[in-house]
């Protein structure tokens, strides 16, 4: 199967899972509506900058996801997703999308440079919705560019991505031996590492007390993995107990988890997407 | 570009509500907060007690912390980051949750008296008294002090020793000193883990 063939059917299968989750849970049900239009522009745009590349005779490794930025691959294609914004996303999206589309392509140019240098690493402080617009719109191209960049040897456990250095986004637990092996996925690249169970991922407490596991009856395959040193959490999908779930979207739905974590007093390590 | 924790929590804060930012009812969503039942565990990592092989395993405990409410046991898995097992466990370790936790387990002593036919609940001060006096009148009958060639030995071959898979290190110590103090030289506590 080819790069754009398989990024097709990831997307397809994403949007499959959100019409879904819209169906089984009516308080992510906007949302998810939302990010289906998002996950069908960006199918369609990974497969075009994935055709494209492949259609140039020096289509090479990267040393860094950070290093791969080609504008002139990507800009083309931006007008048309601030269309899409404006034509589906509530009002204050709308709002901000049509006040981009008025700025002039150098300012397009910087919006998506600087998301590209610190996506992932600070873009808490890029705000919501400077982070929103290149977020959505580059992670396509990210996740190309983590598929044909090298994987340095990893000797310990890293914190942030190690393709990218960016923070994790969300945990998944995959089945391993009789018990679920934990991995990381990237805010900013979407690649997956290997993480410990017993860990925290903003500040490496190890003191199990310390790091308690809250699981909702109403979601029992999403797991807030907390940590009551550093009081943030990560949310974990646990693909052990509902292999049908998929990671990114299952994170997007469990909004109600996020609310209750935040009157817990923990914040969240790395927003998603939607800030849900 | 470094931020500081006050300024990274801030903004933190920002983008974890940002979905009411961007203009999404989260009306549905505090609705379905305020039903939510949400359980605490911790994990905690140990070691199968049963063989020698010493596999990880992760126990996962329920409770809120409350003083006047007891952890409860609630799975036990294999270690996923434990680099002899990656996971698996054999039926016994896979069964370590019923050793803490089964309504069949022995809270108090009992005795099958010679030539009886069922087992009878006695005192744990019975129990030890009665153990007590016949280790005493069987050291004090069958102590080899000398063997046929008139060497001291100062053993005790009619008491054997069987310690099981469970006992903790330090127990094990407390036998050992027990044991050789008496003489007793048939000695198994499986200390392999």
């Amino acid at each position: 199967m080819t790069f754009p063939q398989a990024a097709s059917n990831e997307y397809d299968a994403r949007i499959r899972r959100a019409e879904k989750l819209i169906a089984e849970k009516s308080s992510a049900s906007e949302l998810l509506s939302f990010y289906k239009r998002i996950a069908s522009f960006q199918k369609s745009f990974l497969v075009q900058i994935s055709e494209a590349a492949f259609e140039q005779p020096d289509a090479q490794q990267f040393a860094s996801v950070r290093a791969g930025l080609d504008l002139t691959l990507l800009l083309p294609n931006f007008r048309t997703f601030l269309s899409l914004v404006e034509q589906h996303a509530p009002n204050a999206l709308v709002t901000a999308a049509r006040g981009i589309a008025a700025l002039p392509c150098d300012s397009w140019n910087a919006l998506l440079t600087s998301y590209w240098e610190l996506g992932g690493l600070f873009d808490q402080q890029i705000g919501a919705f400077g982070q929103f617009f290149p977020r959505a719109f580059l992670e396509p191209y990210a996740a190309y560019l983590a598929g044909r960049t090298a994987v340095p040897p990893v000797l310990a456990t890293p914190r942030v991505c190690p393709l990218c250095a960016g923070r994790p986004l969300f945990g998944v637990l995959r089945r391993e031996g009789d018990g679920g092996k934990r991995c990381m996925v990237c805010s900013f690249c979407g690649y997956e590492w290997e993480f410990r169970r017993i860990l925290c991922p903003t500040c490496g407490e190890e003191e199990e007390k310390k790091l308690p596991v809250y699981v909702a009856e109403q979601f029992p395959h999403v797991r807030v993995e907390a940590c009551d040193t550093c009081k943030f959490f990560v949310r974990t999908i646990d693909l052990t107990k509902d292999g049908h779930a998929l990671p990114l979207v299952d994170d997007l739905a469990a909004i109600p988890l996020t609310l209750w974590a935040h009157e817990l007093g923990y914040s969240r390590l790395q927003p998603n997407l939607l800030g849900s | 570009m470094q931020a500081t924790r006050r300024d990274f929590l801030k903004f933190t804060t920002i983008g974890g509500a940002a979905a009411a930012i961007f203009g999404f009812d989260l009306e549905p969503a505090y609705a379905q907060l305020r039903v939510l039942k949400i359980a605490r565990a911790n994990e905690t990592r140990s070691t199968c007690p049963y063989c020698a092989v010493g596999c990880g395993t992760i126990i996962y405990t329920i409770g809120d912390r409350a003083k006047n409410v007891t952890p409860q046991v609630v799975h036990v898995e294999g270690d996923p980051d434990h680099p002899t097992n990656r996971g698996t466990l054999c039926p016994k370790g896979a069964s370590l949750e019923q050793d803490i936790l089964n309504d069949r387990r022995l809270l108090k002593p009992q005795v099958r008296r010679p030539g009886g036919t069922d087992w009878q609940d006695i005192s744990w001060d019975q129990a030890l008294d009665e153990i007590a006096q016949k280790v005493k009148d069987t050291r004090d009958q069958t102590f080899i002090e000398k063997d046929g060639k008139g060497n001291t030995v100062n053993r005790l071959e009619t008491i054997a020793w069987t310690g099981g898979c469970t006992d903790t290190n330090e127990f094990n110590f407390l036998v050992v000193k027990t044991m050789r103090a008496l003489g007793v030289v048939h000695l198994e506590n499986q200390a392999r883990v």
